[in-house]
């Protein structure tokens, strides 16, 4: 295999460093051709150096300067083994050509419109802290962390921990931390956050402050909605509890009042609704706030999603109502249980080839696979009020219409959803005993962090 | 004073060899022209370039510093080398090849000395021309 003459870690592959079963290993997940790759943390540093400036002389020396040299064959396998999965350019970035439409800009004045009457507590269980694969860091908060981790007892030395967000660029603004058996490296056995613990909330990086409120401009307002991705945010909609807070500062009316970081995600003018249609904005603000209003835990959710989609297919946005509900027969929700199914077990066997035995999402892939393996049926809904809460909170956020799918395949994405989570309430093992309570919520944060969410690319 | 390697030994071989006996990676020259490949290590007084010379088709260890007796033994232990006579024995075969390994090993015998006078006076051209590059490694004089 040809090694590109100054390698550099292509910019799309996460790099994370992880502690599985007590051993420090680096993955390198290339989501282009859902690649996942192990190397050793000594590989990882001398890679870190093939910044698409050195060859393989310049990076051999550099590796001595480390103290990390350990031959030329050494390096040269390492570059071949990375070459050939693909996960290697070729010299320093080239500036990008100029995009060919004009990205929506982030308009500042537009006013938030947060999800009616949610209020949301945490639980302070650190599940989701021992969901995600990518805790993401800017380099100042990095540093503060790593000052503030100097009165911790870590498994790991924070001045190691942090890898760039994606790619190898050592200059890289966004950071993810290290993962200690699926966890965050900073969280504690207790649950909670030791850089909260020791130094307030401000301690932590935006991320985790903001979580797990999401921005969605419709060109009218900032939809504020909740990721759905957390037993919290399914516990606060049932019962807030007394320091259940709005998602985002209550004094915040407009964009510009939450600060630069909160990311927005725009909603596509016009919006596509199906393979052969397409619709305005405003229809779909109409459409979001009607099923906002009428999801109240009476309907069947997959069966509305699912109709919403036939309806939409057929008919665009008119009359695009709960009414339209109409639950899918069982050869019409197989093909796309069974290819989240398959999904989810491709996923479970390469997670368990590098993941400890007590990672969290390492349990959660296999709980998912063992639940989809030949589904049972018909699946009836457990648990109607959290089921009405998802696509309620899907809604108003236009989540469905922000996912690079046309709206009608979202629905159809989302039905089969709710359809696994009624699966995995009945089958598997559930992970913790809030995943038995809300199984919505981990197979959520399964689609976006161990890249279920593909599947329904597969189905026609 | 220079070592040469027993082919197929070449950088893989140094580099571990290297590794064990601590030496460092100091710098790397690549080929250009009529310069071979060198990649230079470092102790903490001596330097050991190790020479990837297509010249010749050879692998040798270049090495200088306060006492490159003592580096050469630690080399010749922990890596294959040949010895002059080694070379002399290859005369017989490849005549060429072993006049211009001669002038990397640094002959010193009489009958090292005598192969390559008379090599200088063949009269097939390749011959004469590896003699030649024997002698200048040797630091005759008149020998261009």
């Amino acid at each position: 295999m040809t090694i590109p003459e100054r390698p550099r870690l292509a910019p799309e592959v996460l790099a994370r460093l992880h502690l599985a079963d007590g051993e420090a290993k680096v993955i390198l997940h290339d989501p282009r051709r859902d690649v996942v790759l192990e190397i050793e943390p000594a590989s990882w540093m001398v890679l870190r150096q093939a910044d698409g400036t050195r060859d393989l002389d310049a990076l051999c020396l550099a590796a001595a300067r480390s103290g990390l040299y350990r031959g030329e064959a050494d390096l040269r396998a390492l570059l071949e083994g990375l070459a050939e999965a693909g996960v290697l350019v070729d010299g320093i970035p080239q500036p990008a050509p100029p995009a060919p439409v004009d990205a929506p800009a982030r308009d500042e004045r537009r006013p938030l419109e947060p999800l009616p009457g949610y209020r949301f507590a945490c639980d302070g269980n650190g599940s989701c802290c021992r969901t995600y694969g990518s805790v993401t860091f800017t380099r100042l908060e990095a540093l503060r962390a790593r000052v503030t981790a100097e009165r911790m007892t870590l498994p790991l030395p924070a001045d190691e921990a942090f890898t760039p967000l994606s790619g190898g660029d050592p200059e890289s603004w966004a950071l993810a931390v290290a993962q200690v058996e699926g966890r965050c490296l900073f969280l504690e056995g207790d649950g909670l956050c030791g850089l909260h613990r020791r130094d307030g909330a401000l301690a932590k990086p935006f991320p985790c402050r903001f979580y797990p409120a999401m921005l969605v401009d419709d060109g009218v307002a900032v939809r504020v909605s909740a990721l759905p991705e957390c037993s919290c945010v399914y516990a606060s909609a049932e019962r807030p509890s007394d320091d259940a807070a709005p998602l985002v500062d209550p004094g915040a009316r407009t964009l510009a009042e939450l600060g630069p970081q909160a990311t927005v995600v725009h909603v596509p003018d016009p919006v596509p609704l199906s393979p052969m249609r397409a619709g305005s904005v405003a229809a779909l603000r109409a459409f979001s706030a009607a099923l906002v209003d009428a999801l109240d835990g009476t309907q069947d959710a997959a069966a509305v999603a699912w109709g919403l989609a036939a309806h939409i297919e057929a008919r665009g946005l008119e009359g695009a109502t709960v009414e339209a509900a109409v639950a899918p027969a069982r050869d019409e929700a197989l093909p796309w249980l069974s290819a989240l199914g398959a999904r989810a077990r491709d996923v479970a066997g390469v997670e368990a080839t590098w993941r400890g035995g007590s990672d969290r999402s390492r349990a959660v892939a296999a709980w998912i696979a063992e639940a989809l393996a030949d589904p049972p049926w018909p699946l009836e809904a457990t648990d109607p009020a959290a089921e009405a809460f998802y696509l309620r909170s899907l809604a108003h956020g236009h989540r469905l219409a922000v996912e690079g799918r046309p709206l009608s395949h979202g629905l159809r994405d989302r039905a089969t959803r709710i359809l696994a989570a009624r699966a995995m309430a009945r089958r598997g093992a559930p992970v913790e005993p809030q995943d038995a309570r809300w199984p919505l919520a981990p197979l959520e944060a399964a689609m976006r962090n161990l890249r279920l969410s593909p599947y329904a690319d597969s189905v026609a | 004073m220079r070592i040469l390697l027993t082919p197929p030994a070449g950088r893989d071989e140094v580099d571990a060899a290297a590794l064990a006996l601590g030496w460092s990676l100091a710098n790397v020259y690549p080929r250009r022209d009529g310069r071979p490949r060198q990649v230079v290590y470092a102790t903490g007084e001596a330097l050991i370039t190790f020479v990837d010379d297509h010249r010749v088709d050879a692998r040798y260890l270049v090495l200088s510093g306060h006492d490159p007796d003592a580096l050469a033994d630690a080399a010749r232990e922990t890596l294959p080398t040949l010895s002059e006579a080694a070379v002399l024995e290859l005369a017989a075969t490849d005549r060429v090849r072993a006049l211009c390994w001669l002038g990397v090993v640094g002959a010193t015998s009489p009958a090292a000395t005598r192969v390559i006078e008379e090599a200088l006076e063949s009269d097939e051209a390749p011959v004469r021309e590896a003699a030649r590059f024997a002698a200048e490694a040797l630091g005759w004089e008149g020998a261009s």
